[in-house]
């Protein structure tokens, strides 16, 4: 079966970040059927070795979806998760893979046009660097 | 027995209100007059995310089991006392069942009608049926229907035909579905199309803005452009067995009769003529009624049952007495009127002097019959005009009609008038015949005088009255008398029936069309004279109503009226409608139409019926057209929804809704013991909720609990219980093996199934390992879907049941993306399986994330339900059942900090029940006259304190916080004397003890209470509009039980004991939980594992480092501490910390699924 464009991992924090998938469906927005959600609770929960399988299991980019810088419901300072992120892009690039295959996406709760518009850009820079994703 | 309270209001406070008093045990009747509950226009400057982070409040209240809520709902009345009042409460109709409503939006697909309203500043286009907010989500999120009233065109029409609704329905197109919609008020729509006198245009609103909507054209447009006529009922009647006699085929006797069979009868028409229709075959003349239209609609009628007997006529060829010995059981006579008025004036038996209806009757029906070459008509009612306008094409000569009133005055339709005059017919206005003037055998001529309107006669109209010396003579070979008719009862030999001595009418009940002789009715012409056709059909479908009513011995009378229905106020600036043309009928050109009695219009072309349906303003909003009702495959759709009286019995009211009573207000603060909120706090979501939580806990205090038990509510939102009762797992046959997982398929009546292909999906699951049975289901979140859900994994020996459905988590807490029907699934299935069968459900969300955003991509989204649903399976076979921890919670408060809210917080809980203890902080300050206020009120409370022998202990030298949450102990060491105090919950005011426990920021031990305190709990309750903290306590709950509130000796004393009162209400609600157990989401921590790094005691403010006996530190928490966020696990190096729902093994098993790597079955990669 052809998969119709890159396959796209999005780690979503079960607060905003989900808040944005589900107002964007309830809105009528889509985006390709490819995007693939993986719901935690807080992207702090999320550590490099997560990222990395997902990318070993052949995705072609990883998002990880979460809170505002100061919104995070559990209040986890954010630098946590930026620690990781920056931590994971180092391994990508050691690994020869580009580092634009993982995004840290921080909205507002609810916005779904913003994370549709997000992921939709998201698609478009890895399949330009990478058309075989495309497909 | 529950004690109840009723609270009026739909806001975030009214909300917390309602929740406070559930989780305390106390029934609630949430009243509010929205459809929704919402977030209110109390809290100023209320963003989205407000809305979003008070989500979680709202749906816990409304879908708290001891919460009831009314939503439309108006207080009208409040009776009684304190103790024990009555509400009379009215609630509106919402049309949408809440209780099957899934929001789903297939029906605001469907409705016809498009509303455009405003929408912070701008309009947005929605339609009639929409959901609560048209903005954001809504609790309860069941749609509603926007409705006003009946529209002035219905309301105009005798046939009551939901004319918006038809128009609304062809301007999408709907040509068929329009015409069943006329076809379920009455028939023969091809006819009315043509010669209704369209009462509806006359009323209709869009006549403010240009011109009325061309409605007769669309009548018409549908009943000749649908597929077929379909008469009979979606719903078949019982078939009936008594006869019924319908004297008379015109339109009040087919009517009755094609009404009569669609209620089960089968009844009988005589007519006396060989063709069947009365008027509508001999008195209307072709070019406006093609014989093929009548035939149409005749033999449809036929179809459905109705028996037409031509050729007979009643009293000469059969009599009453006859149709009764055999066995007819009612009669409908509706003969119409065959006795032609006459002029009374000299010379009209010449010959050459013939009435209209002859005239018509054998120019329509007859071949080679000739007219004058010039021709008068006198009268000026629509058979005089039809006489004219037949006669006209029946020869060469000139026409003219006499009428001796004014245009204004004229009954004949506006339209046919204007098509005569440009046909070449004179009308002589003000013009009446004094004499048929002759040479002795024929017709020469026609004198006459000029009249003029003179005074109102009892008809309503101005009499005309002759101009003297105004006589003339137009010279004329042919007279067509058409001055209307009278019925002639004399032929139907019925013994007995009155008549209206002047006209010769049956005399009726006009309500009833009931004769003075019982069973037989009478209706159309022959009891109302001269008339037309939508008035005699419906007289046809009174009389059948009558009948149907009459054979079943039934009352009559009983709901009815002859009265129309009153029209709604429309504004029509409102509509904000730009000017269009209306329609123009195309027609045949003037010139060919002379010796033809083709029909003259030919009907509108599709695109201009289409433009012209769109040019309805939509005046009732809603067009009753059924489409949603069509749409919705749950059967949610109910118009039948009317307005309803409730009472409600309460024993305590808290009003929220004050200032929306507006002119009533005045009889409700006459009851000075409801609970009143007052002043609304602008801008601070805080204080609001805090001044809502204390105003529960006076109620709640008023209700005098005291030495009740309050029992434990289950959250029905909760992590199923079965985890907490490992013994039921055993008990239970067939929950054994967890491996036996059975996949559940929610449809959503429609919404996810149209999207995704469930035969692909149930083959694929069903190839894969541990999948012991697949089943679709209409609707998860119902009690017939729960039971549907149970009974399969019973049968399946299920272990498990992994639910793809609009559900996402069995978790104990309410995220923002929650909704209420989410909750209600869980709820069902915690009821019917999880509970009582101890089997766990796994959700998958296949419809936001799947068949509502990849609408557009069927194959794509059914690649990716099975996709998630694989990797559900996945992660249901990942959970580990660990057994849940419990723990009882003490039922003592400890209070530290006696300022103005420690006060009040301890008088509201020992009013609860409940017992405190309170230790004072230092003096901080010397309080002076200046705080006279706070001094007053302060010793009040003591004095209020004493009177229950709670002495307030002062802060001891030294103070040791011990235990765990639920169960502190604090150890309070005096110089002659050492206190243990026990808390359950600890409510504490840092500003009363700050300078006292922590001076200059002492580093603060790891695993203390103070700990516990002061790094998260810093947010005291009464604070700031976007505090994590509250915000997190409402999606998962109170973890610590320790409250904090703020205390400022400037603010106003009430706000502090406000304050106070609430931290009161949130400790008595989280002690009537009884009994603490640990959350789903909560980690374990393995010792074994733990190298004792510290890493995830640096992030975590609730793990603590202890040294073992060993000598090694290792990690350790408190399970009821510990909110589920699962960074811990992130950080740490050696794997010791796990998280039952979401271990790095499930997550990964989820990532292979999802990435389509796990299965290769079905062939798919």
């Amino acid at each position: 079966m052809n998969k119709p464009g890159a396959s796209i991992v999005v780690f979503a924090c079960n607060w905003d970040g989900l808040s944005c998938i589900e107002v964007a469906a309830q809105k009528g927005l889509s985006y390709p059927a490819s995007v693939k959600i993986v719901r935690v609770s807080c992207l702090s929960r999320v550590h490099s070795g997560l990222i990395l399988k997902a990318f070993e299991l052949g995705a072609n980019g990883v998002m990880l979806l979460g809170c505002s810088r100061s919104g995070c419901h559990f209040e986890i300072e954010s630098g946590l998760i930026e620690q990781e992120y920056e931590k994971t892009r180092n391994i990508l690039g050691l690994l020869g893979l580009r580092e634009k295959k993982l995004a840290l996406i921080r909205l507002p709760g609810g916005d779904g046009p913003g994370f549709v518009k997000q992921v939709n850009d998201f698609i478009a820079g890895i399949e330009q660097t990478e058309p075989a994703a495309a497909q | 027995m529950a004690r109840r309270v009723a609270v009026i209001g739909g806001d975030a406070g009214a909300a917390q209100a309602a929740l406070s008093l559930a989780e305390m045990g106390v029934e609630v009747a949430l009243v509010t007059s929205a459809t929704s509950l919402g977030l209110d226009n109390s809290v100023s400057n209320t963003s989205s995310q407000d809305m979003l982070h008070i989500w979680p409040l709202l749906l816990r209240a409304a879908s708290h089991p001891l919460v009831s809520l009314h939503t439309s709902s108006q207080v009208e009345a409040i009776k009684g006392k304190q103790g024990k009042f009555t509400l009379s409460i009215v609630r509106q109709p919402r049309y949408v069942r809440e209780d099957l409503c899934t929001s789903c939006g297939r029906c605001s697909e469907a409705c016809s009608v498009k509303i455009r309203s405003p929408l912070e500043g701008h309009k947005i286009v929605h339609s009639a049926i929409h959901a609560p907010f048209l903005d954001a989500k809504a609790i309860p999120s069941a749609y509603y229907i926007e409705k006003n009233g009946v529209a002035p065109c219905r309301a105009a029409c005798p046939l009551g035909i939901k004319v918006q609704g038809f128009i609304s329905l062809l301007s999408r197109g709907k040509v068929d579905e329009a015409l069943s919609l006329i076809n379920e008020a009455a028939p023969l729509a091809g006819i009315l199309g043509r010669v209704c006198t369209h009462a509806c245009e006359n009323s209709c609103k869009r006549a403010e803005v240009d011109e009325p909507v061309f409605i007769q054209a669309l009548h018409r447009y549908a009943a000749d452009n649908a597929s077929g006529i379909r008469y009979s009922r979606k719903a078949p009647a019982t078939p009936r067995k008594e006869k019924v006699a319908i004297i008379g085929s015109g339109p009040a006797g087919l009517t009755a009769g094609w009404e009569l069979a669609r209620r089960g009868y089968v009844p009988t028409i005589f007519e006396s003529h060989a063709v069947a229709g009365g008027m509508l075959a001999t008195g209307i003349p072709r070019f406006r009624l093609p014989r093929e239209v009548r035939e149409r609609e005749v033999e449809a009628i036929k179809a459905i049952g109705v028996d037409i007997k031509t050729g007979i006529t009643v009293g000469r060829d059969v009599t009453l007495s006859d149709l009764k010995a055999r066995e007819f059981k009612a009669f409908f006579i509706a003969i119409g009127g065959q006795k032609n008025n006459k002029l009374d004036i000299p010379g009209e038996d010449l010959d050459g002097v013939v009435d209209g209806i002859s005239l018509l009757f054998a120019l329509n029906q007859k071949v080679g019959v000739s007219v004058g070459s010039n021709i008068v008509v006198i009268g000026g009612g629509n058979s005089a005009v039809d006489s004219a306008r037949t006669a006209k094409r029946g020869g060469k000569g000139t026409v003219r009609i006499l009428y001796r009133r004014t245009a204004d005055e004229i009954t004949a339709v506006k339209e046919d008038i204007e098509e005569a005059v440009k046909e070449g017919i004179t009308i002589e206005y003000l013009t009446a015949p004094v004499e048929i003037l002759g040479d002795g055998n024929k017709v020469t001529g026609i004198r006459c005088q000029r009249m003029r309107l003179g005074d109102m006669g009892e008809d309503g109209r101005r009499r005309p009255e002759p101009i003297p010396g105004s006589e003339f003579v137009i010279d004329t070979d042919q007279v067509v008398v058409a001055i209307g008719q009278r019925p002639d009862t004399s032929l139907l030999n019925i013994k007995g029936l009155k008549t209206v001595s002047d006209d010769g009418t049956i005399k009726v009940d006009p309500l009833t069309l009931e004769t003075n002789i019982l069973g037989v009715f009478a209706g159309g012409d022959c009891i109302m004279g001269p008339n037309n056709v939508v008035e005699a059909m419906a007289a046809g479908l009174r009389a059948a109503e009558s009948i149907d009513r009459y054979l079943r011995g039934h009352d009559l009378r009983k709901g009815r009226s002859v009265e129309k229905p009153r029209a709604a106020e429309v504004d029509v600036q409102e509509r904000e409608a730009s000017r269009h043309k209306r329609a123009h009928m195309p027609a045949i050109q003037y010139s060919k139409r002379m010796g033809s009695f083709e029909e003259t219009s030919s009907g509108l072309p599709r695109d201009v019926a289409e433009r012209e349906a769109g040019r309805c303003l939509n005046c009732a909003l809603c067009s009753e057209c059924l489409e949603c009702e069509e749409a919705c495959e749950l059967g949610a759709v109910f118009h039948k929804d009317e307005i309803k009286n409730i009472e409600i019995e309460a024993e305590a009211i808290i009003d929220f809704a004050y200032e929306d009573w507006g002119e009533t207000t005045t009889r409700r603060s006459t009851k000075p013991e409801i609970f009143t909120v007052k002043t609304r706090d602008n801008g601070n979501l805080g204080n609001w909720l805090a001044q809502a939580s204390a105003i529960a806990m006076e109620a709640a205090a008023s209700l005098k609990l005291k030495e009740e038990v309050y029992p434990a509510e289950p959250d029905t939102t909760g992590e199923p219980d079965a985890q907490s009762e490992p013994q039921s797992l055993e008990a239970t046959p067939g929950s054994s093996d967890r491996g036996r997982i059975g996949l559940v398929l929610c449809s959503c009546g429609g919404s996810i199934s149209s999207v995704i292909d469930f035969e692909q999906v149930l083959r694929e699951i069903e190839l894969l390992p541990n999948i012991y049975s697949v089943q679709e289901v209409a609707q998860a979140c119902s009690e017939e879907g729960a039971r549907q859900i149970a009974a399969k994994a019973a049968e399946s020996k299920l272990g498990q049941v992994v639910l793809a459905a609009c559900r996402c988590c069995n978790l104990d807490q309410i995220c923002y993306s929650c909704t209420d029907r989410r909750v209600r699934c869980q709820h069902y299935l915690n009821d019917g399986l999880i509970s009582s069968c101890g089997i766990p459900v796994e959700f998958v969300n296949i419809r936001e994330q799947c068949a509502w955003v990849h609408k557009d991509d069927p194959t794509g989204a059914t690649r990716k339900a099975i996709e998630i649903i694989t990797a559900g399976v996945a992660r249901a076979k990942g959970t580990t059942t660990s057994a849940r921890e419990e723990r009882s919670l003490e039922s003592n408060i400890l209070i530290l900090g006696a300022g103005l809210p420690g006060l009040a917080a301890a008088n509201a809980l020992l009013s609860m029940g409940y017992s405190a203890a309170v230790v004072s902080g230092p003096e901080a300050e010397k309080l002076t006259k200046k705080h006279s206020k706070y001094l007053d009120k302060r010793s009040s409370l003591v004095k209020q304190l004493e009177e229950q022998s709670i002495h307030i202990m002062s802060w001891p030298q030294d103070m040791e916080l011990e235990g765990l949450a639920g169960d502190f102990e604090a150890v309070l060491k005096y110089p002659t004397q050492t206190n243990h105090v026990r808390a359950g919950a600890v409510i504490i005011d840092p500003g009363e003890i700050a300078a006292e426990v922590l001076p200059e920021n002492a580093a603060i031990p790891k695993g203390s209470l103070l700990s516990l305190i002061f790094p998260r709990e810093t947010h005291p309750i009464g604070m700031g509009d976007t505090d994590p903290a509250m915000f997190r306590k409402f999606s998962i709950r109170e973890t610590s039980g320790i409250f904090v509130v703020s205390s400022d000796k400037a603010e106003p004393p009430e706000e502090q004991v406000v304050k106070g009162t609430a931290a009161a209400a949130r400790a008595a609600a989280y002690l009537a939980q009884g009994i603490l157990s640990s959350r789903a989401t909560a980690i374990v921590i393995d010792s074994k594992l733990c190298r004792g790094c510290g890493d995830c005691a640096a992030i975590c403010p609730y793990i603590e480092m202890r040294a073992e006996s060993s000598g090694a530190a290792s990690a350790h928490v408190d399970w009821a501490l510990c909110l589920g966020c699962g960074a811990c696990i992130a950080r740490c190096p050696t794997g010791a910390i796990f998280q039952p729902v979401q271990s790095d093994k499930q997550i990964t098993s989820m990532l292979e699924a999802l990435l389509g790597t796990t299965y290769s079955a079905s062939g798919v990669t």
